[in-house]
């Protein structure tokens, strides 16, 4: 069919075929040292987990591990890091399907205690 | 008849669309879903599956964050329980700025469809999924009934 509805919804550029992916459930927590964030990815080893960061854009992906229920491509979820995170430093840890990424703030933001000397 | 084709067409081509509508509100709509019972609305946790490999039943559940000690599991001739806390404390020293994943404290039990051996059997748990095997009792396995030529 070529008339000129069917054409517009074959270039309709959106409804590509998509690959499900969810969210796992996050907490961020937050000190005077760094950010921390912990996501639940049960059935992931460490080979299945990939971090992405870029810019202030930090990216959790992980591929489907196996015995989990449904259908689904893997996890994943983006986060929009504040100014300040000290990227060469990032750290991430995967203890029982939950994995921790450790974001250290840089020396810039982080709180100073300032020494008072006498005059 | 060329108009009448055409005409044909974009009835077709509008029902077309229409379909492709509602794929796309029932994907949304499924993942909604999927969001909610991440935020422990849906359906409980832990999830949980059930398989019957003919010898054997295995049972998967996704308990991220919890060890082999914080598990406790229990079988009464064809019950099985699946208990446990999850706990997702506040670290000490850190503010929070978002908390999804929720402290649970579960007890789940499943009606098995067969009898099981209580000797056999074991359970794991690793990268957050419970995995827990059953030996089905000798009377419950399944057996192969062999055709004859008459």
């Amino acid at each position: 069919m070529n008339t000129e509805l069917t054409r517009r919804e074959e270039t309709r550029p959106e409804m590509v075929q998509q690959e499900r992916w969810i969210k796992p459930a996050c907490d961020v927590f937050e000190n005077d040292n760094e950010w921390l964030i912990n996501a639940d990815v049960p059935g992931c080893g460490p080979d299945a987990l990939k971090l992405h960061l870029d810019n202030n854009e930090l990216t959790i992906e992980a591929q489907r591990g196996e015995h989990v229920a449904e259908d689904f491509a893997g996890y994943r979820r983006v986060f929009t890091l504040p100014s300040g995170v000290d990227g060469n430093n990032v750290k991430a840890e995967l203890n029982h399907g939950v994995v921790s990424v450790h974001l250290p703030k840089s020396d810039a933001i982080r709180p100073r205690r300032i020494e008072v000397t006498a005059g | 008849m060329l108009t009448r084709w055409s005409d044909f067409d974009r009835t077709f081509a509008a029902l077309d669309d229409f379909t492709r509508h509602m794929d796309r509100f029932v994907h949304d709509y499924n993942r909604l879903r999927d969001e909610d019972r991440w935020m422990g609305v849906g359906e409980g946790w832990p999830r949980v599956r059930l398989h019957d490999e003919g010898n054997q039943l295995f049972v998967y559940a996704e308990v991220p964050g919890l060890s082999e000690k914080d598990v406790q599991l229990s079988l009464n001739r064809n019950v099985l329980t699946v208990a446990g806390e999850r706990k997702a404390a506040l670290p000490e020293g850190y503010s929070a700025h978002r908390q999804e994943r929720g402290n649970y404290k579960f007890s789940r039990s499943f009606s098995l469809p067969c009898a099981i051996d209580p000797e056999k059997g074991g359970a794991t748990v690793k990268d957050g999924i419970l995995t827990v095997t059953l030996e089905k009792a000798a009377e419950a396995k399944p057996r192969q009934i062999t055709v004859k030529a008459s």
